[in-house]
């Protein structure tokens, strides 16, 4: 069976490219407070996402 | 009442996007969900961080997740008592006491223990509850979804209620237990990555910890009896920075309970209760790998546990301050259970929403699945094969767990309505409900560590602890007993039911016969192999080190907000 990992990696990596690309063509800022949210949280989403993957890559490869 | 927010194209196709993995992961795991034990208890082949996470999902539902920020708003800190002192040790006992005999006697729900325990009208009477019970609470948590999106974002509460249901269908229905258990970790992820972000943003706004404390509201007092509006002062606000500190006397604390209370009733039998012998939860320790999987399933759990209250309570103690008028009465708006998402609303832009509100929708919908999954385990098992049809072919109960899915999703819905319906017959329900609990853990803990309790001990300590809680509460709703609070009325509820099961337990045990010994192998602490020694194993491995560090954790977390 995948390793759980791996669909969790490629849903915060889809969801971190659609926030980081939201927050580059919209220029998102949270209310008064000047900090690019959109941008900032997608990219770490995309982080997480791609370590997630990656570890979920390795894990199904080994129980193979 | 007008939407809270409005949601963006981008907010809907995050939300899109997490359907389509939930129904992807349903396909995906169906093609390997060939036996019953396959759909049931996930053929026994989970590895231990995804029970463990699966563990805490399963009881991380969105009204838990508002109902904490609303209460972090009405009483701040002191609500981390329901995981410093609730959860977390109930799920270290659990996690090293109780674990071998579930997991080490291969029973396969919590009534069929009860049932090699004891007999078969003490199974039958925990079964036949459990299942009922389970249902309501689905159908409740529907009802709660659609009202939430509904005021949130303007959802039709039919439409969303029954498309929730229908993906939830399809991919239980699939997948069963381990659909369920992959579906509860991709939420934990959500909810923690969801949140997160809205607590840095609103200690930004708040300019940092201290400027919190020091920043005193200008909220309504819940609590107060005076007939005017009485305002928050500055030692008030502190006291919501507490958990301990002011708990000698009721008037010391924000919820109006003293620390027997808190301990006694929340501490040891409401938590131990609900967290030691809930099916619901002690099914995913029961999908673990090996047994060391299985104890260390509740104690990986319990690490996130220790932290969730920075997650879930701090964002209600941050709106109080946040959000202008938060808690003034007669306006829905501004009520403490919207605490999270006006934060949400005010701090979130699209895109960010999105993934809040998927965050949301997920918690609803995994809580849907964990219940339905138990639900048609408890019934295929406990209920069909034991009183309907036994002996039958393992491809008959898969085809009958599969049907009791689609059975079960159908009532919770039919449920949902009857909860839009008639909101206070559901709250008398989930309260009749909620008796059965504290009674339970007598049972369990006379049936695990006293090898002299005997079969009709158990049944009836079980019995009279039920009549006990519910003669309580027919005495508080009529006056005849009073207490500070609902808060506190239910943890002393708990705690006396829990007191009359164990002494008719005890006292019935006296004059009626024990099972034999050979019958207890394996479901008794005085007949049951010690676990082999784990000393070779690394730290992280071994459930006695992992549980002292987390209760070391948890005291200090309680310290430092005495």
């Amino acid at each position: 069976m995948m390793d759980l990992r791996l669909p969790i990696g490629i849903f915060f990596t889809i969801v971190g490219i659609m926030l980081f690309v939201d927050g580059i063509v919209q220029h998102v800022m949270v209310d008064n407070l000047n900090i690019p949210i959109n941008t900032d949280w997608g990219l770490f989403l995309l982080a997480f996402g791609l370590v997630m993957g990656i570890f979920g890559v390795i894990a199904t490869k080994k129980n193979r | 009442m007008k939407p809270l927010l409005t949601a963006a194209p981008i907010d809907y196709m995050i939300m899109a996007t997490y359907f389509a993995f939930m129904l992807i992961i349903g396909f995906v795991v169906s093609r390997h969900t060939k036996t019953s034990e396959d759909f049931f208890l996930s053929g026994r082949r989970i590895p231990a961080w995804v029970t463990g996470l699966a563990f805490i999902s399963a009881n991380l539902g969105a009204v838990e997740v508002l109902g904490m920020a609303a209460s972090g708003s009405e009483y701040g800190m002191m609500t981390a008592h329901f995981y410093w002192v609730g959860a977390i040790p109930a799920m270290v006992f659990l996690g090293i006491f109780m674990m071998p005999f579930y997991y080490g006697s291969k029973v396969r729900s919590v009534p069929e223990y009860l049932q090699k325990r004891y007999n078969e009208p003490t199974r039958f009477i925990n079964a036949i509850t459990f299942a009922i019970s389970t249902i309501v609470l689905s159908g409740v948590n529907m009802y709660a979804m659609g009202l939430v999106f509904h005021d949130l974002i303007g959802w039709n509460i039919t439409l969303s209620i029954i498309l929730s249901a229908g993906i939830v269908l399809i991919y239980t229905a699939l997948g069963g237990l381990t659909s369920s258990i992959y579906n509860e970790v991709l939420q934990f992820f959500l909810i923690v990555l969801g949140l997160t972000p809205l607590i840095i943003i609103g200690l930004i706004a708040a300019h940092g910890w201290s400027a919190l404390q020091n920043h005193v509201p200008h909220a309504l007092l819940v609590t107060s009896t005076a007939k005017k509006p009485v305002y928050m002062n500055a030692a008030q606000w502190h006291s919501f920075f507490h958990t301990w500190a002011g708990t000698a006397t009721v008037h010391g604390n924000p919820m109006h309970i003293t620390w027997p209370g808190i301990v006694l009733g929340l501490g040891f039998v409401l938590s131990f209760g609900y967290w030691c012998t809930d099916f619901l939860v002690v099914q995913r320790a029961l999908a673990a790998n090996d047994m060391n999987a299985a104890r260390r399933t509740p104690l990986i759990a319990a690490i996130p546990k220790t932290l969730f209250p920075f997650l879930v309570i701090l964002p209600g103690l941050l709106a109080l301050p946040l959000i202008k008028g938060l808690g003034t009465p007669n306006n829905p708006t501004l009520s403490y259970n919207n605490a999270l998402p006006l934060l949400m609303a005010h701090y979130y832009p699209a895109g960010m929403l999105g993934l809040g509100l998927t965050a949301l929708l997920a918690s609803f919908m995994s809580g849907m699945a964990g219940n339905v999954t138990a639900f048609n385990t408890v019934f295929t098992y406990d209920l069909y094969s034991s009183y309907i049809k036994p002996d039958m072919p393992d491809e008959h109960y898969l085809k009958i767990g599969r049907l009791v899915t689609v059975v079960g999703v159908i009532v919770s819905v039919v449920t949902a309505f009857l909860a839009a319906g008639a909101p206070s017959i559901m709250d008398y329900m989930q309260t009749v409900f909620g008796f059965v609990n504290a009674p339970l853990l007598a049972t369990f803990l006379f049936g695990m560590f006293w090898k002299r309790t005997t079969p009709w001990g158990g049944f009836w300590g079980l019995i009279a602890g039920m009549l006990a809680a519910l003669t309580h509460y027919l005495l508080t709703i009529d006056h005849v007993l009073h207490f500070s609070t609902d808060q506190s009325g239910n943890f002393w509820r708990a705690f006396v039911a829990f007191a009359v099961g164990a002494i008719v337990t005890y006292l019935v045990s006296l004059v009626t016969q024990p099972l034999p010994d050979e019958k207890m192998r394996g479901l008794v602490y005085q007949l049951t192999p010690k676990p082999e020694s784990d000393s070779h194993l690394s730290w992280w491995r071994r459930p006695v080190v992992l549980g002292v560090l987390i209760l070391i954790f948890a005291l200090v977390v309680n310290i430092l907000f005495w």
